[in-house]
């Protein structure tokens, strides 16, 4: 088998993966690292990719299971920072620590909604509408029947409908920041 | 409790068949959308030129001319300290074996004048040298310590500095106070 030419492969590969990780981690700063990431996962471990596939959608499974596993961190993280943001005694008014960063673009989009699907429709949904991917290679990428791969979309699409039905019900139960000042707004 | 392999649910078939040109049109609104938004997020938010076929700047590990100098001052740097210290032991051995009375000066380099080498020195005061009197009786009140003890501790850096600062004293343009 041919070797993989790294530096090829992610000039060629960079910006789709980048664009990709923009859209699931709704921040440029930790795409950059998750795209990074992905390429690094490649360096380390190219001869395992024995080329029956196409390297995009190799390096999709690599940060599919990169976001995974980021997503499992963060949720520690969190759960730790607000136990400490929850005994501090001092009154505050900026957001929590644990608060997530995240661009106004993404924040406004319909991808801020999708980020509360289930992590199989949310990717099924990223790799479809973000990347254009078509089912096939969906299917190959997160490793599971392509029925699987449309009802996952379809089922992403519906709660997504049903998130925004209840878009008023949901800002009054996840306001911004319980402690926020709003004093100063004019 | 045995394992429930159902709590995951199965596929729904109604939907697998389903083509998206059979969804409903607000849900083709939607994909529509997020891909619109995954666009307009991109274009905003674009990789960087780095990894994205910039030739010039891929991720190679040449070292540069630049790294390269820096490199070379790092190396010399510690030539020069530990010549400095190979040189300077020999005497501070010497100094350590000779006797010395109250009043006695340790030079820092033999070649240096009178004038400079009293400039070059410090007056410290100590009450250790009484404690080692033991069953001498004379008492030292006062022992001048030249920096050349000093020395002894410095890390390279510092070193480098003192012996800058030394150059200057040299000239009898600069004091040192310690």
């Amino acid at each position: 088998m041919k070797k993989l030419d790294i530096d090829q492969v992610t000039q060629d590969n960079f910006a789709r993966i980048h664009r990709a990780a923009l859209v699931l981690s709704g921040n440029p700063w930790d795409a950059d690292d998750l795209a990074q990431e992905t390429f690094l996962v490649l360096a380390a471990q190219a001869d395992r990719f024995k080329g029956k596939s196409s390297i995009y959608t190799w390096l999709y499974g690599i940060l599919m299971n990169l976001d995974r596993r980021e997503r499992r961190r963060y949720a520690v993280r969190r759960r730790k920072l607000k136990v400490l943001w929850d005994n501090e005694s001092e009154e505050r008014t900026c957001p929590p620590a644990e608060t997530r960063i995240e661009v106004l673009e993404w924040k406004k989009s319909l991808w801020a909604w999708v980020e509360k699907l289930p992590n199989g429709q949310r990717h099924a949904l990223v790799l479809r509408f973000s990347e254009g991917l078509p089912y096939d290679q969906i299917a190959e990428i997160l490793e599971c029947p392509l029925g699987t791969v449309k009802s996952r979309i379809f089922h992403g699409l519906g709660g997504l409908r049903r998130l925004l039905d209840n878009e008023d019900e949901n800002a009054r139960d996840l306001p911004a920041f319980p402690q926020e000042d709003i004093t100063n707004v004019v | 409790m045995s394992f429930d392999r159902k709590l995951v649910p199965e596929d729904d078939e109604s939907v697998a068949n389903f083509d998206e040109a059979d969804w409903p049109d607000e849900l083709s609104a939607f994909a529509e959308q997020l891909s619109d938004d995954a666009a307009h997020l991109a274009s905003m938010y674009p990789a960087s030129s780095v990894l994205t076929g910039d030739k010039e700047r891929t991720l190679s590990v040449k070292p540069n001319k630049h790294r390269r100098w820096k490199q070379g001052l790092a190396f010399g740097g510690t030539l020069a300290s530990v010549l400095i210290l190979a040189f300077m032991l020999p005497h501070l051995s010497d100094e350590a074996s000779s006797p010395t009375d109250g009043t006695s000066v340790l030079p820092i380099h033999s070649d240096l004048t009178d004038e400079a080498s009293s400039a070059q020195t410090v007056s410290v005061d100590t009450s250790t040298s009484e404690r080692n009197k033991g069953s001498n009786d004379t008492t030292v009140s006062n022992i001048e310590f030249t920096p050349s003890f000093l020395l002894l501790d410095a890390t390279g850096p510092e070193l480098e500095g003192l012996l800058d600062l030394l150059e200057h004293e040299k000239t009898g343009e600069d004091t040192l106070s310690i």
